[in-house]
């Protein structure tokens, strides 16, 4: 109990509250506009948290993720171009709403689901975590490296696109991690004689580079169409809510707890929950022919996925220090960088630090009802601000952001070239997701790599010898295989088609 | 032994890469017909590549000069060109330039404590 009223006053400082309000009108601001995500928005406010204790820097990116994710829907809603990507399942959906006139009730419809996704998804984690933890503390290397292993390969098969592309943009990861000086040997590694590239290649300039600069780019070479908001009301977004919730209610949960389960799943993020749960809706539902025409229940369903997978996200990522998608791999970063590892040893020693997250996830969650009603009201304002005016500001400020890690212009080159390397891996197809986890979980993985092998003195049967990290071991190896056997399957299938024609 | 091993695993590591990019790009080939890389729509409009590169140019720039000619000076002339360039009013990109530059310089320089360039305007700050 001590140590929940020490969480609270962790959390309820007037530093880190200030710094909750603004990073929610931040998140509600940039999740509004299409074509700047949530996780450009982490990536923008990185360098801040930089300087912050734990706490409010962690506080800051739970509530600017949570208030873009819903923010998102508001131009999913108005104009059919969702705000972020976790929008685009419904954005149809909601937009059909809005042709029938019925904007107030696809955007309340959204917030009210929203918050309480967000809740489902604070409450789960808030519960699973610590249990998790207490299993996970047994854990050694050789469990760290299964896991790593585990968060990885999940990656690549959950991430859009082809799993061969998938793996590219991983190893493609991995190596940038392995870059600088080697943790264990001491021995530089692809440095070219470059004293800066001996510290290896700094996190975060990489990943402004990966999710803003790279979108900056792809703003430039798509032009920018003027955007007309649909002349509707849209004062009275609670109107008629209260019907939708009693009337699927079932929904609600399904979809929290599906999120919640989606987020927990390495790899899959709030956008994938998102997806899941309308099928999923639609799946299930009595008026399936009713769907893409300006239905509620879908809305209802991934608008509650969503938020929800947000928080489930964040169990691997505290519990095991395994990110679950590109936001929390950039919070592990971000709590690397501070020296802190995230892990089950977190929960023994500063308990207190664990419990200031579950509150900051709660109280983000909850503020998103007052804070996303006014985003709602002011939704016509926000959506007129030009981007190509918006554009050249973020520009200096990825750029400033990028220097004021090391203070160095080198890493306003990573900066550059990742987000050149990015912009064309995603034109290519190739998804980005899978090298921001590779730059972060490279080192934990190499690293527990070594000690194991240390401990077992070079002997690789070490990895298979108790029993968890056999048990990761095979699942691990029998998810490779998932893909391998699909293409002989489909190779098969090839071959016995082929005589017949 | 362990640089052995370091270097084994980086090794394993670009062995797979290499081919996972041979592989991938033939079916890229295969099923496009043509280029080894997609650039986009970057060589479709000649004034979209131009402020691409542009953009790219001001990071380029900032590497090489911010040094000399300090962040103010920099952040205020390369804000207002690209907003120029992407279409704003004289006005209107000289005024959200300024406010940037501002807002950045107080925020970094004075709460952060980020030693900014201060270049050719040392003296006069």
């Amino acid at each position: 109990m001590d140590v929940i009223i020490q969480a609270f006053g962790l959390v309820f400082q007037p530093y880190v509250l200030g710094v909750m309000l603004l990073a929610a009108i931040f998140g509600l601001f940039v999740g509004s506009i299409p074509g700047l995500t949530a996780t450009m928005a982490t990536a923008l406010l990185v360098p801040f948290t930089f300087f912050m204790d734990p706490v409010p820097a962690i506080a800051c990116i739970v509530t600017t993720v949570a208030m873009a994710i819903f923010a998102g829907d508001i131009p999913g809603a108005l104009l059919r171009i969702p705000g972020t990507p976790a929008s685009a399942a419904y954005c149809d959906e909601a937009y059909a709403l809005t042709q029938k006139g019925k904007a107030e009730l696809a955007l309340g419809t959204s917030l009210v689901c929203a918050v309480i996704g967000g809740v489902i998804g604070s409450a789960v984690l808030a519960l699973t975590a610590p249990m998790l933890a207490e299993f996970a503390i047994q854990f050694s290397s050789f469990e760290y490296f299964w896991l790593a292993c585990l968060g990885l390969s999940c990656a690549v098969i959950i991430s859009t696109g082809s799993t061969l592309k998938g793996v590219v943009s991983l190893l493609i990861g991995l190596f940038i991690s392995t870059i600088g000086i080697d943790i264990t040997a001491g021995h530089p590694r692809f440095t070219f004689g470059s004293v800066e590239m001996m510290g290896g290649i700094s996190f975060i300039p990489a990943m402004i580079g990966m999710f803003a600069i790279s979108e900056l780019i792809r703003f430039m070479v798509a032009s920018d169409q003027p955007r007309s908001v649909p002349q509707q009301s849209i004062t009275n977004v609670f109107r008629g809510i209260g019907s939708v919730l009693k009337q699927y209610k079932k929904n609600v949960f399904r979809g929290g707890s599906l999120g919640a389960i989606i987020g927990i799943l390495p790899g899959a993020g709030a956008d994938i929950a998102a997806w899941i749960a309308y099928a999923t809706s639609k799946r299930f539902s009595k008026n399936r022919e009713k769907f893409g025409t300006g239905h509620v229940e879908g809305l209802v369903d991934s608008g509650t996925a969503n938020n929800a997978g947000l928080a489930g996200a964040w169990v691997p990522a505290i519990v095991f220090g395994i990110p679950g998608d590109s936001i929390t791999a950039i919070v592990i970063g971000v709590l690397y960088m501070k020296g802190m590892n995230p892990g089950p040893t977190v929960f023994l020693q500063q308990p207190e630090l664990i419990y200031a997250v579950f509150i900051a996830f709660f109280l983000a969650n909850l503020a998103l009802l007052p804070l996303g009603f006014l985003a709602i009201r002011l939704s016509r304002q926000i959506l007129r601000v030009p981007r190509r005016v918006l554009m050249p500001v973020i520009l200096m400020f990825c750029i400033v952001g990028s220097f004021a890690i090391n203070n160095t212009v080198f890493g306003v080159s990573i900066m550059l070239v990742m987000g050149v390397l990015a912009y064309f891996m995603e034109e290519n197809g190739f998804p980005v997701a899978p090298t921001i986890l590779g730059i972060v979980l490279g080192t934990m993985l190499e690293d527990n790599f070594m000690s194991s092998m240390i401990k077992a003195d070079g002997e690789l049967s070490g990895f298979f010898s108790r029993p968890i990290a056999a048990t990761l071991g095979v699942i691990v190896i029998l998810l490779w295989m998932v893909p391998l056997v699909r293409a002989v399957i489909s190779g098969i299938n090839k071959f016995q088609v082929r005589p017949d024609h | 032994m362990l640089i052995g091993v370091g270097l084994f695993i980086c090794g394993v590591v670009l062995i797979f890469r290499g081919i996972g990019v041979r592989r991938s790009s033939q079916t890229v080939a295969s099923a496009d017909g043509a280029s080894w890389i997609d650039l986009g729509n970057v060589s479709a409009a000649p004034k979209a590549r131009a402020n691409v590169l542009l953009a790219l140019g001001i990071i380029l720039l900032y590497i090489v000069f911010s040094e000399y000619t300090g962040f103010i000076l920099f952040s205020f002339c390369a804000i207002a060109l690209l907003l120029y360039r992407l279409g704003s009013s004289v006005l209107l990109s000289c005024v959200v330039a300024a406010a940037t530059t501002l807002v950045i310089q107080l925020l970094f320089a004075k709460v952060l404590l980020v030693p900014l360039p201060a270049g050719l305007l040392q003296g006069i700050l």
